[in-house]
């Protein structure tokens, strides 16, 4: 029913995907243990970039995984913080109405999202939210009653605070930073 | 449900008791204990099984079992049946009593007569055989007949054209014979039609002329996939044959001598006596198509009638021709011959009970018994049933013999349509045929080409993992996430088993496993009862409620990002509602797990049982296979192995990106799943609201880890104990 042609086709075939598999397999290990672990150690400063980047770098600490909000941890270095230890689960990006504990926007951002707060009552809201609808899928946008700005931006190992909504510097920096670090740096 | 005992006669021997019918019809029913002696007089339908039990001072479970061991052999029926409102009694008081020989606890003889007065049969022909055959379906009650003819009343019809007077000669047969049947039996439906044959697409004609009108008939029939009836008379034989369109041979698979023998005599012979007994064998046979009351009996074959001798005898059967032109393509299709009801199977001490929840019968077989019923279920033929349970056996199986004993036990629908549908309010049917139109079809195909459109367009609203976490609390977000996953899926399943009953079969749900996926599934076995082209809207219905659901959740991420006002937690819930919906649309092309897709393609090409082929040739070209593997495989039909040619390289596709999915997803998302939990469980206070809070997700993550596993455990073991 089947030709040696076939058969010898279908054994390289066959050979070819388990190569495949395989090889993808050993390029994600690295990513997958830090996605299941969180990152304990700390990580590596990020690749020199050959554009200037927006916002200000901050250390990025070591980011262990913690067992719930409110868990004793290692203090954060910045407010809001943009690395360091978080809970197991993470954050989709989206408008939210009330504040996301930091534990767990730290989260979003080793996912290489962009977190934009303010404090409640700012007036430039609207423009906020304008960026969040542009950027569905890379902009968490909560409130935070303790800020040292009326905005503050983030990403992983950046931040960025800004006394009104400046929308052009707002999508600036949430173009220039997400995906740039997901687990590991991207770039 | 009060079982009546038919009065059949009855001899009591030691052990046993006879029940005799008629001449040659014999039910034996062994009863060492004289437990079915002591409960015979008491069922003359006054009592139902608990208060038989009573009054015998016995288990309600040994009356139930005896009354089963009864009805299995057609000895009862229901006395609590009630006929339904519309239905002459007094006129069918004799077709009831007819019926009633083989009505059972499941089915009473109204069933029967209600099955004929939602029935249509087309006659071609008003003239010899037309005449007797249009009288005994209007007395039996046939609620439409439409009969066609061209000829006008000629003095010499009246020797045996039983619907003409002589004051009729002249007029046209079609106008006498309708205003004749209306008398006969004014509460059916009967409609002349006046016109001449041409071909095949008139479908229409006279049955002695022109000579190629059985073919035709049997083109538009096999086409339609209506049974056909037909017959003539030749010299001194009367002819019956008749097609079961997808089951049996179509006139155009008969050899060619047997065809110009049985078309090719144009000299009318035909009596008053002939006529009407082929006329009443041909009605005979309608009678079984309709009702089912027996299986048809000249399906694929030619019946002769002599004259002379008085012998009616099956002259000739017929094979399925796979070349033949008319019904070779409809052949490929495996076309259950055997439609069973639905049935349960309860593994009991090594044997298994199977029974009908319909039908209250149950009864008890060992495991080959099973493998052969599975087969049977999943639309396999009498053949193929028999090389699969010999395969699994190991040593020839006859399943031939295994489904006459399901039949008697009253599981084997033979021929009727499936009953389950019957109760269906008609509202919720008009309701499916809008939802299951030509037009509604067409928008769910322009809504899934939009969704791709707006997905290639739009990286931003592709659906990630993350979206699971649409609310800030975690246990919120899993509880309802995996609550929406599972409402869309039995939605999914909803449309399958609405889109089906549109169609007009039954369905069932059941939930199983696909390699690492446990699956809700809508038993979709009794789709081979309908055309070819009726399958696929039942098939993709579960698919197109996917298409609307994410062209909608789509929308909404796309109306947001245009500006439109709308709340932030459904924006946010749109987005998981896109990651199910994509999840659950790209899991039906893994065709190789046997999804909705596998299902359409199995159907477009005409495929016998290409997961087994593909999975022999695999295993050929890889490792190798038995001799029995490899004779199996030379068997396997042409169809299947056409299409396994190209179908094997894409299930090695589908396999890799299953093992790499299982790898790069479901693996490390359990293990996160799992250190998660591990985590909060070990380290957060126990009274506190973090260790509260995680139950419900650790309840949700170990279900999915469970069932999928327990599955595989318990075949395991039952194949150990096997």
């Amino acid at each position: 029913v089947t030709t040696v042609w076939e058969r010898a086709g279908l054994r390289l075939f066959a050979l070819a995907l388990v190569a495949l598999v395989a090889w993808e397999l050993a390029g994600n290990t690295g990513n997958l243990v830090r996605a299941v672990r969180g990152t304990p150690a700390t990580p590596g400063p990020p690749p020199a970039s050959s554009v200037r980047l927006p916002g200000r770098e901050v250390r990025v600490l070591a980011s262990p995984h913690i067992p719930y909000i409110g868990a004793p941890h290692a203090p954060y270095d910045s407010n809001p913080p943009t690395s360091g230890p978080h809970v197991p689960w993470t954050v989709a990006p989206g408008i939210y109405g009330s504040s996301i504990p930091w534990e767990l926007q730290v989260h979003a951002l080793e996912h290489g999202h962009v977190v934009i707060q303010y404090r409640p009552g700012f007036d430039g809201v609207a423009t906020l939210e304008g960026v969040a609808r542009r950027y569905p899928a890379d902009v968490v946008l909560a409130p935070r009653q303790e800020l040292p700005a009326p905005v503050a931006l983030t990403a992983w190992g950046r931040l960025e605070l800004l006394q009104s909504a400046n929308r052009g510097a707002i999508e600036r920096f949430v173009v220039a930073l997400r995906g740039r670090y997901v687990h590991g740096w991207r770039r | 449900v009060k079982p009546r005992l038919k009065s059949f006669a009855r001899v009591a021997a030691p052990g046993k008791i006879v029940f005799v019918r008629e001449l040659g019809v014999e039910f034996e029913l062994d009863d060492p204990s004289g437990a079915a002696s002591a409960l015979l007089p008491l069922l003359d339908g006054t009592r139902t099984s608990e208060e038989l039990a009573s009054e015998l001072g016995s288990g309600v479970d040994d009356v139930e079992e005896t009354i089963a061991a009864l009805d299995a052999r057609g000895l009862l029926e229901d006395a609590s049946a009630e006929a339904p409102p519309g239905l002459d009694t007094d006129r069918h008081a004799s077709n009831l009593a007819f019926f009633s020989t083989f009505a059972s606890l499941g089915r009473s003889s109204f069933e029967f007569q209600q099955a004929l007065a939602g029935a249509t049969v087309l006659v071609l022909g008003a003239g010899g055989f037309g005449s007797s055959v249009l009288l005994s379906l209007a007395g039996l009650g046939v609620g439409r007949l439409r009969l066609v003819d061209v000829d006008r009343v000629e003095r010499r019809n009246l020797s045996r054209q039983l619907l003409y007077r002589e004051e009729d000669v002249g007029r046209a047969k079609v106008d006498t014979a309708v205003e004749e049947l209306r008398s006969f039996n004014s509460s059916i439906e009967v409609e002349g039609v006046e016109r001449w044959i041409r071909g095949p697409a008139d479908v229409a004609g006279l049955l002695d002329q022109p000579p190629e009108v059985h073919l035709w008939a049997n083109e538009a029939c096999v086409a339609a996939g209506v049974p056909l009836v037909g017959g003539g008379v030749l010299w001194a034989q009367g002819i019956l044959y008749s097609v079961d369109p997808g089951r049996s041979a179509c006139r155009r698979c008969f050899p060619q001598e047997s065809a110009s023998v049985v078309g090719g005599e144009r000299t009318n012979r035909a009596t008053a006596p002939t006529a009407a007994l082929t006329a009443s064998l041909i009605t005979l046979e309608v009678l079984r198509y309709l009702t089912g009351f027996a299986a048809p009996v000249a399906a694929g074959s030619v019946w002769t009638a002599d004259a002379a001798s008085g012998r009616v005898s099956r002259a000739l059967s017929v094979a399925r021709d796979p070349a033949c032109p008319v019904c070779g393509a409809v052949a490929a299709q495996p076309a259950p011959p055997v439609t069973l009801r639905p049935l349960s199977v309860v593994e009991d001490g090594g044997e298994f009970i199977v029974g009908s929840a319909e039908t209250g019968v149950f009864v008890s077989i060992p495991e080959v018994g099973v493998v052969a019923l599975r087969a049977l279920q999943a639309g396999q033929s009498v053949e193929d049933a028999t090389a699969t349970t010999s395969d699994w056996a190991g040593e020839h199986v006859n399943v031939a013999e295994f489904v006459e004993t399901l039949r008697e036990c009253g599981f084997v629908l033979d021929g009727a349509a499936p009953e389950d549908g019957e109760h269906s309010p008609v509202r919720a049917a008009r309701v499916a045929a809008a939802l299951f139109s030509r037009a509604a079809w067409c928008l769910y195909a322009l809504l899934l080409a939009a969704c791709c459109v707006v997905l290639a367009l739009h990286r931003e609203l592709w659906p990630d993992y993350e979206d699971v976490f649409y609310l800030a609390n975690p246990t919120l977000s899993v509880v309802s996430f995996a609550a929406t996953g599972v409402a869309i899926t039995a939605l999914h399943e909803g449309a399958h088993w609405l889109a089906a009953r549109a169609a007009g079969v039954g369905a069932r749900f059941s939930i199983s496993r696909r390699s690492f996926l446990p699956v809700f599934e809508t038993d979709l076995t009794k789709l081979w009862a309908l055309p070819r082209e009726r399958r696929y809207g039942p098939l993709l219905a579960g698919m197109a409620f996917n298409s609307v659901l994410l062209a909608a959740a789509l929308g909404v991420r796309l109306a947001f990002e245009a500006g439109v006002s709308i709340p932030n937690g459904i924006v946010r819930f749109a987005a998981a509602l896109v990651f199910l919906d994509v999840l659950g649309l790209g899991f039906q092309f893994l065709v190789f797990l046997r999804t909705d897709l596998y299902a359409v393609l199995v159907v477009a090409f005409g495929c016998r049982d290409l997961t087994r082929v593909n999975q022999l040739r695999l295993r050929q070209a890889l490792w190798g296979l038995s001799p029995a593997q490899e004779a199996e495989l030379a068997d396997a039909h042409p169809t299947d192995v056409r299409v396994a040619r190209w179908f094997s390289p894409l299930y090695l596709v589908g396999v890799a990106g299953l093992v790499y999915a299982f790898f790069v997803w479901f693996l490390p998302g359990t293990a996160l799943g799992l250190g998660w939990l591990a985590l909060t469980l070990s380290h957060s206070p126990v009274s506190g609201s973090a260790f509260l809070q995680t139950i419900p997700i650790a309840l949700i993550v170990t279900l999915e880890l469970a069932v999928p596993i327990a599955v595989v455990l318990v075949r395991r073991f039952r194949s150990v104990r096997a």
